[in-house]
C-alpha cells in the first residue's frame, strides 16, 4: 500500500464527510456558533443539519447546549477537546495529502 | 465526485464575523480614544491640583476614588459598550444570522511580535538615554511610538487573520504614521493624547461607516421580505 493510499484510508471519514468537514471549521475557527450561525454558514437544511449535529455529538466531538432566549429555543454547539484534536489531525492529513499531489 | 468544502475559508469567515458590523471597531476605538485622553490628564497638572483640593477639603477616599475614576472611567466605559454591543446583536444585528462566540482571533506568534516590538523600543530609547544621546521626553515619545507600531501590528495580524482589508490598512498606515512623533517636541501626555485621538477617531470612523452600511443592508432586508 502506497503512503498517499495509506493516508487516504487513514482519514478520519466522520469529518471528511463535506458537510460534517464545514461544521467542524466553523467550530474550530470559534469558542461556539448556534444552529443559526451553522445552518446559515453550511447552507444546509434543519433536518440535516440536525442528523450530523447529532451524528458529530455522539461520536463525542461537539458539546450541544439548548437553552432558550426568551420564548425561543437555543441551541449552541462548540468542539470538544476530542473534536479539537480529531479536527487538527485531519487538517494536518489533509494539508500532507495535498502537497504530495502537487 | 464530491467536492470538499474550502476549510481556510470558512474559518476565516467564521473569525470575521465578530468584526462584519464595525461595533467592535468602535468600542476598540474608544477604548484607544479614551486610553489617551486618561494618559493625558494624569500628566497634566490640573488634575493633580483638583486631587490634591480634594485631599485637603474633603477626605483621603474621596480624592481617591476621584483618580481611580479617572484611570479607570476608560475600562467601565468599554465594559458598558461590551454589554451594549451583545444586547445589539442578539436582539437585531445577529438575531437572522447566528451567534458566534468568538476565539482569539490574533495568532499568538503576531502578539508575541508586537511584544517584542514593544520591549526593543523600550530598551532602544532606555539605551540612549543612558549614553546621553536622548532626552527624557525623548524617552517617552519612543516608547508611544513602539506601543503605535505594536498596535499597528495586532491590527495587520486580525486584518491577515480576517481577510478584513481595512485592519491591514490601518496596521501599516497607522504604524507608519506613528514613526514622526519621534521628530516632533510634544510632551509625554501630548503624545499619547495625539496617539490616542488618531488611532481612536480612525477606529471610531471605520466602525462607524460598516455599522452604517450593515443597517442599510439589514433594513433592505426587512423591506424585501
Amino acid at each position: 500500500m502506497t503512503d498517499e493510499f495509506r493516508q487516504i484510508v487513514n482519514f478520519d471519514r466522520l469529518i471528511h464527510e463535506p458537510s460534517r468537514l464545514a461544521i467542524m471549521a466553523v467550530l474550530a475557527a470559534s469558542e461556539g456558533a448556534d444552529f443559526t450561525y451553522l445552518l446559515n454558514a453550511t447552507g444546509l437544511t434543519k433536518g440535516n443539519l440536525s442528523a450530523h449535529l447529532s451524528k458529530l455529538e455522539d461520536a463525542g466531538y461537539i458539546n450541544i447546549v439548548k437553552t432558550f432566549k426568551g420564548k425561543y429555543p437555543n441551541t449552541m454547539c462548540s468542539l470538544s477537546k476530542q473534536g479539537r484534536a480529531a479536527f487538527k489531525e485531519y487538517r494536518k492529513q489533509y494539508v500532507s495529502l495535498a502537497k504530495q499531489f502537487q | 465526485m464530491v467536492n470538499q468544502p474550502n476549510i481556510e475559508e470558512i474559518m476565516q469567515q467564521t473569525r470575521s464575523y465578530e468584526f462584519k458590523d464595525g461595533l467592535r471597531d468602535i468600542q476598540i476605538g474608544i477604548l484607544i480614544l479614551l486610553g489617551g485622553l486618561s494618559t493625558w490628564l494624569i500628566f497634566r497638572p490640573d488634575l493633580w491640583r483638583i486631587f490634591l483640593t480634594l485631599r485637603v477639603e474633603t477626605s483621603r477616599w474621596v480624592a481617591m476614588g476621584f483618580l481611580i475614576l479617572v484611570v479607570f472611567a476608560p475600562v467601565l466605559v468599554i465594559v458598558g459598550i461590551h454589554f451594549l454591543i451583545n444586547n445589539l446583536r442578539k436582539r437585531w444585528l445577529w438575531k437572522d444570522t447566528g451567534i458566534v462566540k468568538q476565539r482569539n482571533v490574533i495568532p499568538l506568534s503576531v502578539n508575541l511580535f508586537s511584544a517584542v516590538v514593544l520591549l526593543l523600543g523600550i530598551i532602544t530609547s532606555a539605551t540612549l538615554f543612558y549614553y546621553g544621546r536622548i532626552d527624557e521626553a525623548s524617552v517617552m515619545r519612543m516608547i508611544l511610538v513602539s506601543v503605535g507600531w505594536g498596535t499597528g501590528i495586532i491590527l495587520y495580524g486580525l486584518g491577515r487573520a480576517t481577510g478584513l482589508e481595512r485592519y491591514l490598512w490601518m496596521g501599516v498606515v497607522g504604524g507608519i504614521a506613528t514613526t514622526g512623533l519621534v521628530f516632533t517636541e510634544l510632551t509625554y501626555g501630548q503624545t499619547a493624547l495625539l496617539m490616542g485621538v488618531s488611532w481612536g477617531v480612525a477606529l471610531i470612523i471605520s466602525g462607524a461607516l460598516i455599522l452604517r452600511r450593515v443597517v442599510i443592508a439589514s433594513r433592505s432586508d426587512d423591506h424585501d421580505g
